[in-house]
């Protein structure tokens, strides 16, 4: 099964503040070790929310919103995605995972939507035309 | 949500297992003694995490208990040569037996990393057949079971554990040394380490 491992933001991320080489050091020797066992997939730190925007959907109205945004707890600072057996081994990786900032931080794991838990409405078609394009996005890289 | 103690359990095992079987081969030089004493903390695990609760550092646990199993053979070890010593065995027979080094073993470095290197050259030693390195090395180092590894080869799951048991005995009878070898014993090209 495949995870999102999502780093939650912090007062220092959002200042931009950067990691200091050993927490550099440590988080490549951990990332190593992830795809050492096949378990990483990807895996990106994000900019601080003052440099995204949010879009916002009602009906057929979209409205830009330009960040910074004030709710630091709901904000994410980076993120992983990785191949694991079950939620318990992907616990088991994050307990081994540096702590991301200086301070306290949280991670949080969720599992990751595959082609059988969209049940019917994922038609056939949809599926194939779905694997085409993960293969043509798989031969880019 | 109530967290599988099994699945955790398994999980642990499968990120921890090489590392933990190399820590301990280096206390007793010995990949297969250090197999099982590895998986006889695992089954003690299986007695306690239910009970007790997983510990707040299942990794830690599990090295810990596999390291004192390691120690208490040490132990036995070093009191059967003195025994031997004691009953004036010849000093042949003194030299073949193992003395570990106790300020190795007691020694809380942390050298997975090179443990870890040294598992892989003793699993896949020449003294092994083919087969036999590949069924050790998906056992101890990938942490699959033998029902995987047979399914895989699609031949019985008693003739790889069979296998299994063969290829350990085989490296201590042939003392093969817990260590990485040296450059020159292992030229490429050489076709007894391409094997």
């Amino acid at each position: 099964m495949r995870v999102m491992v999502i780093v939650k933001a912090s007062k220092d991320s959002e200042a931009r503040v950067m990691p200091d080489t050993d927490l550099l050091v440590a988080m490549r020797k951990f990332n190593e070790e992830l795809v050492k066992a096949g378990v990483m997939l990807a895996g990106e730190g994000l900019h601080p929310s003052r440099r995204g925007v949010r879009v916002r959907y009602a009906g057929a109205s979209r409205t830009v919103v330009d960040g910074p945004f004030a709710e630091t707890k709901e904000l994410i600072a980076g993120f992983w995605v990785w191949q694991v057996r079950s939620m318990e081994e992907a616990i088991e990786w994050a307990r081994r995972c540096p702590n991301p900032h200086p301070g306290d931080s949280e991670i949080e794991i969720r599992p990751v939507f595959e082609a059988e838990d969209f049940g019917e409405a994922f038609t056939p078609e949809l599926r194939e035309q779905e694997d085409r394009l993960r293969e043509i996005e798989a031969q880019r890289k | 949500m109530a967290r599988d103690v099994h699945l955790t359990m398994a999980a642990v095992w499968r990120i921890e297992a090489a590392k933990d079987i190399g820590a301990v081969a280096r206390m007793v030089r010995d990949v297969g003694l250090a197999g099982e004493l590895a998986q006889d903390a695992l089954v003690s695990a299986l007695d306690h995490w239910p009970k007790d609760g997983i510990p707040d550092n299942p990794a830690a646990w599990l090295t810990a208990t596999a390291k004192n199993r390691a120690l208490d053979r040490l132990r036995q070890a070093a009191l059967h040569a003195r025994k031997h010593q004691e009953l004036g065995a010849d000093a042949d027979a003194r030299g073949d037996h193992v003395v570990p080094d106790f300020s190795d073993a007691l020694d809380g470095r942390d050298t997975f990393g090179d443990d870890l290197l040294r598992l892989v050259f003793a699993v896949c030693h020449p003294v092994l057949s083919k087969e036999a390195q590949v069924a050790l090395t998906l056992r101890l180092l990938g942490g699959l079971t033998t029902e995987a590894i047979a399914r895989a080869h699609l031949v019985p799951e008693a003739t790889i554990a069979q296998r299994i048991v063969r290829a350990k005995r085989t490296l201590t009878a042939a003392r093969v040394p817990f260590e990485v070898p040296q450059a020159t014993r292992c030229t490429r090209g050489s076709r007894r380490c391409s094997r």
